[in-house]
């Protein structure tokens, strides 16, 4: 990099270098930014995580101790496998949903840009708000899902005050924020050229057909992007089970984060909690990469020699 | 000359603008009124006139309708302790939400405010971790009748037994006592709460009080014990005779003992088997917009264990004398609730930031003065941790509203003053107990699905993990 950039000093032009250095100027604030508030702190906590410390009184070097440590505790393994369920139950919902809503709002709709919005507003809404509003919807008695329940005959189980039900209504309350993945799939699906139907339809394919080996084909980038960046949110789900259960009921809903919150915080293990958040960074990481490796073999993109 | 901005005079500006910048986020700080800033301000302001104290507080802490917790002490506390003190100056900083993380990193950071709001067990994790300043020798030095003018209720928790320091000063204390609907019990005949009723009386008055529709589902519950903390439950293993843990170490749990699996069984049976005291679910689920000062006057429950912070809402919502106030139920060997105060401690850190001397003063003046602690009960409805000033707290409520005439104040100064109240009995390492006791006692009492004598179990763990933690700190 250093080289290259050197390089283009040496055989730039005048004008070359006063561009170079205004790129370089401008993209500044955002480095600055990144080193001292994101990469630094990563690092320190990388480091960190192979210490016994408090951050306060002491700290002493343990080695892989944290990680041996994190690896034997049970609650730990609980954490994970909750933190597993929500995310590979919340991700693929969530895409289905977004593109079966964004396939319905490609459509010519009367007021289709009302329903758009009203589709996309959620997104916009905090997530305390949201959690607030969710606490309300699942009121096992008071409750509107409850209640709708009651009007088929079905009594509602307790949802966030049961143990069975507080990790699925969490996964159900995740539908709330679909309106951004289907505004990805609406740009996605605007952007499929219309003759790819047309040629579609002269060689008789059906609707069903066109979705298959047209419209899905088309929309992998996009599905590839919404399913990545779901999976790195999932993973860190926090904020519902902070506000809506505090981890609970007998620690159904203690997410990753809540974990290594708790640790941190309240326990004031920091590097133990850093540990636990390096844990799940590897697991991000792994799959993020998985996922990219995987895709060369399912993702098109046009412009792309078909092999 | 043209008034044309060039890119030359772009990237001029800019780095005139970065360089401002960065020499401002290097000066020291300290030479403005940032309540926020860091370590090295203190001492004393741009002049050197006024030393500054960096006071955080609850913002949210005043009871009292149309008082601002705040704006008091802005327009009405620090003007008058500025008569007395013109060299200094307070800079307030709200605690809001998430107040005791943002501390934690404050402290991490060696930039806490030199006066924290802050209850137990937070301040007992500050202490262990050696970030407050030990006020014992400046009470022995100024205040040497502390023992006797301060309510040993919220004063005896301000002392901490593994550290051996003076944590804090007591700013209020807050009582857990039952509160009840008089209408509730004269609609089915039942006589109110007699002063020294029993955990037996209680128990049959909650299911004389519990009202079913033709369904059978319950519309009313007799009673509630204090629901927003599974722990609360706690107090009636002393009720029982019982301890939670050792007083000695704090690190070896007692919950799995004889007296305190008869404590919880008793409570769950009257929770789960009778369901005359209500699940803190059945009431959640209620749909009363709120359970806290609400299940009274909406008739959910007929009497519920709740704090001394009820009073102004429940004047607002029921008919004046229609509700009062009673002790907690004694159990088989004693009468036990919470008596838990709201403290104020000073960072360590004033020590080497040269306002050690103003900062006292300060905290003593809002910890022992008359003047301030009596607004703690008139401005903020709180009960306060001065002796003198809870015994006008009564009086003080009645002037703020004629409707509390009725009301039995002076229950709760009476649980204070008789050693009803008390702390909880914490663990030396609280936050590691509480992780194996909270999902227990929620499997027991908010799900209904374990009986008690998991608790067995749970209590050697609980052992186990303080002693871990003991080791692991070296």
């Amino acid at each position: 990099m250093a080289m290259r950039l050197a390089r283009q000093w040496k055989l730039g032009s005048s004008q070359k270098r006063q561009d170079l250095i205004t790129a370089y100027l401008c993209l500044l604030p955002w480095m600055v930014g990144f080193i001292s508030f994101v990469l630094g702190p990563m690092l320190f906590s990388l480091g960190l995580s192979f210490f016994r410390s408090d951050l306060l009184t002491s700290t002493f070097f343990v080695g892989l101790d944290n990680y041996r440590d994190l690896f034997s505790e049970d609650l730990f393994w609980k954490s994970l496998r909750v933190t597993f369920i929500y995310a590979f139950s919340t991700v693929p919902l969530g895409s289905c949903l977004a593109l079966m809503i964004a396939l319905v709002l490609n459509q010519k709709l009367l007021g289709l840009g009302i329903w758009r919005t009203i589709y996309y507003l959620p997104t916009v809404i905090s997530g305390v708000a949201v959690s607030l509003l969710w606490l309300q919807i699942f009121n096992p008695r008071a409750g509107l899902l409850n209640n709708f329940l009651a009007i088929f005959g079905v009594e509602g189980p307790s949802w966030l005050y049961s143990s069975t039900w507080a990790l699925p209504s969490l996964v159900i309350m995740s539908i709330w924020g679909v309106g951004a993945n289907m505004l990805l799939y609406l740009a996605g699906l605007q952007g499929i050229p219309t003759q790819l139907y047309e040629a579609a339809t002269i060689d008789g394919a059906n609707s069903i057909r066109k979705f298959w080996h047209v419209t899905i084909p088309m929309l992998t980038p996009t599905i590839f992007f919404n399913i990545t960046i779901g999976l790195i949110y999932a993973f860190q789900f926090f904020t519902q089970a902070f506000i809506m259960t505090e981890g609970g009921p007998n620690n159904a809903t203690l997410s990753m984060v809540l974990f290594l919150y708790r640790k941190a915080f309240l326990q004031i293990r920091f590097g133990y909690a850093s540990a636990a958040a390096w844990v799940l960074f590897a697991i991000i990481i792994s799959f993020t990469l998985i996922f990219q490796y995987s895709s060369r073999r399912w993702v098109y993109y046009e412009g792309e020699s078909a092999s | 000359m043209s008034n044309r901005l060039t890119r030359r005079d772009m990237l001029r500006l800019s780095a005139g603008v970065a360089g401002t910048a960065a020499l401002a986020a290097c000066a020291p700080a300290g030479t403005g009124g940032d309540a926020a800033a860091g370590d090295s301000m203190a001492g004393s302001d741009a002049g050197g006139e006024r030393t500054q104290i960096r006071f955080a507080s609850f913002d949210w802490f005043a009871n009292v309708p149309g008082i601002q917790w705040a704006e008091y002490h802005q327009d009405e506390a620090f003007p008058r302790y500025y008569e007395e003190h013109p060299d200094v100056e307070i800079l307030w900083e709200p605690h809001g939400d998430g107040w005791s993380t943002k501390v934690l990193t404050n402290m991490a950071a060696g930039t806490a405010p030199d006066v924290m709001s802050v209850w137990p067990p937070i301040i007992n994790t500050w202490a262990e971790k050696q970030q407050l300043l030990d006020l014992q020798p400046l009470v022995d030095q100024d205040i040497p009748d502390a023992d006797d003018i301060f309510l040993a209720a919220g004063w005896d928790q301000c002392w901490d037994q593994i550290t051996q320091i003076r944590m804090a000063m007591v700013t209020n204390i807050d009582v857990t006592s039952v509160y009840y609907s008089k209408p509730a019990f004269d609609e089915l005949g039942v006589a109110y709460p007699e002063q020294d009723w029993s955990v037996d009386d209680c128990a049959t008055t909650a299911c004389a009080l519990t009202k079913k529709n033709d369904d059978g589902e319950i519309t009313r519950w007799g009673g509630q014990l204090r629901p927003s903390y599974v722990l609360g439950y706690f107090y009636y293993v002393e009720a029982w005779g019982g301890m939670v843990r050792d007083d000695e170490t704090l690190m070896n749990c007692m919950l799995g003992e004889e007296e305190a699996l008869a404590a919880f069984e008793w409570i769950r049976h009257n929770m789960w088997d009778l369901n005359c005291l209500a699940q803190r679910n059945q009431v959640n689920a209620s749909g009363i917009p709120n359970t806290w000062t609400g299940v009274l006057p909406a008739d959910i429950v007929a009497f519920a264990e709740r704090s001394a912070d009820q009073f102004f809402d429940l004047a607002d919502q029921m008919e004046e004398g229609s509700w009062d106030i009673n002790h907690i139920p004694t159990g088989p060997v004693d009468r036990v609730c919470m008596g838990a105060p709201d403290q104020w401690c000073v960072y360590k850190g004033v020590a080497d930031r040269g306002n050690h001397d103003e900062v006292w003063e300060w905290v003593k003046w809002i910890g022992a003065g008359e003047w301030y602690q009596d607004n703690v009960a008139r401005r903020s409805g709180r009960l306060p941790g001065l002796a003198s000033a809870a015994d006008k707290w009564p009086g003080f409520l009645r002037e703020i509203d004629g409707r509390l005439e009725p009301v039995q104040l002076e229950v709760i100064v009476d649980q204070l003053k008789t050693g009803e109240a008390r702390g909880p009995q914490l663990f030396r390492f609280q936050s590691v107990a509480e992780e194996l006791l909270v999902p227990a006692m929620e499997a027991i009492y908010v799900e209904g699905s374990e009986p008690v004598s998991i608790l067995g179990d749970i209590s050697q763990q609980v052992t186990e993990a303080q002693h871990a933690t003991l080791e692991r700190m070296g």
